[in-house]
This record gives structure tokens, sequence and C-alpha cells, in this order.
């Protein structure tokens, strides 16, 4: 559903159902301490990814950068953190679920985040915990091991869908 | 009327003026002083209510009384949802207010140790130069404590990773999985041992 670039990276969004009930996203090369040069003065801090950041930080930073736009505290719960491999790099691999204090909306999420000479590449889906993630799941658990297994390197596994 | 009605009720009617003071101190420690919430901009600036509430509350039933505040049954009361309160205040990002709650709260009961613990992993989240040392201080005293949060064992292990001290992050992992051996990211920290030890 779109393309754009965040932090320097280059991101792909796409849905099945609309983005706000699932989502598959590629983030290709968050760059180390990286800020949006278009954000206005007076915002409060945003979470920043470090090169030197382990894979239970990027969790960390995940849950702190997940929880800011909707406006409302989210409880995270993250399960399974592990290692992986993706694309030929030594990756991390996770699955939460989340849930808006006040409203109780709840939703899936399903990531792996390898971290590639200083930069950060993620692939994650996210849907409503009702229904619309598990909808979509097996395909897109298949479309994430089909890109995991590419041996061109991480910009080419998610750059180019 | 607000500040009558907690007189009659048996409240310490100057806790509203002390409200706005924990609120100016967390918004000094704010690297960015620029950013005022919305939701404020159309009010008075928070010293001016501070000294009004203040000034109201002179005078009335209880002002000043220690035994009207009720601070141990709020924390009591508190306890079950504050873990998630100051993880939701982690994630944040906004380190100098995240310091001073955690302080202030530290002031009032230096011997809790989940306070204590969050504000290592203020200065852990933070990463300026000189950070980990303080990080490091606070969760090896942590760690010796009967009651610390299991996760200290695991932030310790990530400071001492992050200066390259390989054994003694993977002694703490191992205290981490000892302490919590089904913990979600279990398998991440065996993996860190591994690469470390």
């Amino acid at each position: 559903v779109s393309t754009f670039s965040l932090y320097g990276a280059h991101v792909v969004v796409w849905t099945m159902d609309g983005p706000a009930l699932n989502k598959l996203c590629f983030v290709a090369g968050l760059e180390d301490n990286s800020l949006d040069p278009r954000r206005p003065p007076g915002e409060p801090p945003e979470p920043r990814f470090r090169a030197e950041h382990e894979p239970t930080e990027v969790m960390e930073l995940f849950e702190a950068a997940y929880s800011r736009p909707t406006g409302t505290p989210v409880i995270f719960k993250t399960a399974n953190l592990r290692p992986a491999k993706f694309a030929g790099s030594t990756a991390s691999a996770s699955t939460s679920t989340s849930s808006t204090r006040w409203t109780k909306s709840s939703a899936r999420a399903s990531r792996r985040a390898p971290i590639h000479k200083g930069k950060l590449y993620l692939v994650f889906y996210h849907g409503a915990r009702i229904h619309y993630f598990g909808k979509n799941l097996p395909e897109v658990e298949s479309i994430i091991g089909r890109r995991a297994s590419r041996s061109g390197g991480l910009s080419e596994a998610l750059q180019r869908p | 009327m607000g500040v009558e009605l907690c007189s009659q009720v048996g409240y310490d009617p100057e806790e509203a003026a002390n409200v706005w003071a924990h609120l100016i101190a967390e918004r000094e420690a704010r690297e960015n002083k620029g950013f005022r919430d919305l939701i404020f901009a159309t009010h008075p600036v928070e010293e001016e209510r501070e000294e009004k509430l203040r000034g109201l509350a002179k005078g009335l039933a209880g002002c000043g009384d220690p035994a009207r505040r009720g601070r141990d049954r709020y924390m009591r009361v508190l306890r079950r949802e504050r873990s998630s309160f100051f993880a939701d205040e982690l994630k944040l990002r906004d380190y100098g207010p995240s310091i001073a709650l955690f302080e202030h709260m530290l002031k009032h009961d230096q011997d809790d140790l989940e306070v204590a613990f969050n504000l290592a992993e203020v200065y852990r989240l933070r990463a300026r130069e000189g950070d980990d040392a303080k990080a490091l201080e606070q969760f090896e005293r942590l760690a010796e404590m009967p009651g610390a949060p299991p996760e200290t064992w695991r932030s310790l292990g990530l400071v001492h990773r992050a200066r390259g001290q390989g054994d003694e992050a993977a002694r703490a992992f191992a205290r981490y999985l000892e302490a919590k051996p089904a913990a979600d990211d279990a398998a991440m920290i065996r993996s860190y041992i591994g690469g470390t030890s």
C-alpha cells in the first residue's frame, strides 16, 4: 500500500484488509542514531536505534516505537525472543501481543530483525488479534521464510517485494 | 472548590499544589523544554497553578498535615498496576523527567527495589557517556538484594556486554536464567552466554 523513507530506511508496507487490520512491513536499513529531519521542534523525544544495540534492545525499541502513535498506553507482551537467520545475516525473531490500556483493542505481531553493518533491518507482520492476524499468518510466514532464505543480502530481501 | 472539598473530606489540601510542583520538576528535567503538551496549551502555566492552589490551601483544615496524605495506602493500591506504569514511563524515552520521577520516589522510599531498578534502566536505555557506569553501579547493588526484579541480572548482563566484559555478562545472564528459566527471552539470553563466555 505504501513505500516511503524513514530515518534513512526504505520502508514497504503491504496489507490484505487495510493497514488498520493487518500489515506486513519491510524496513531496510534504519540508520544509527538517526532522527526524522522533518520532525518539528518542540516535539517529544523519539526512540532511536543505535548500531550497538543487542536484539533485546531492538525489541525494547520496537515496543517503545510501536506504543507511541496510539496516544494511549500500550501493554506489550513479547514472547519467544530468539536468535534467527535472515538472508544470511544473524537476526532475532519474536512474536508479541499488544493491547491498548483503555480501549482494550488488541493486536499480534511477528517479526525478524537482523542488524547488518550498523543498520537495522526489520520485517514484521501486525494484525488485529481477532480474526485478521491469523487469517493471513500462514501466507505471511511463507513470504518471510522465502525472504529469509534469499542469498542476495538484506537489501535485496527487503527492498524488492 | 476542589481544594476546599479535599480539605473537607480529610485530605491535605496542599497536595494539589504539590502535584503541580512534581510536574514542574519533571518539566524542568526535560531536555526539550519547548515541548508543552497540547492539552495544557490553553491553560495557565504550571507555576501559576501551583502558586494559586498553594494560596487557596493555606488556612484550610489539614493543610500540610502528613497524616492526611495517605501516601502509604495510595502506594499499596497502586502496587498492583505500577509495574506496567513504569514500563510505559520507560517507553517514553523522555529520560530527564523519568530520572526526576524515580529519584523523587526513592527519596520517599529508598528501599523500593522496583523503583531503583527502573531508575537504573533509564540510564541503561539513555546510554550516554557515563550512564553505563551509573546503571552498572545500581544493578550490581540491586543484584545482591533479595526481592530485586530478576530482570536486574539481565540488564546487568547487557551493560557488561556493552562494555566488552564478556565473562561478567555471561555470569549475570546465567543468574537471570536461573531466576527466570522460562523467561520469554530465554533463548536469546542463552545465545548471549554462548557468545560471551
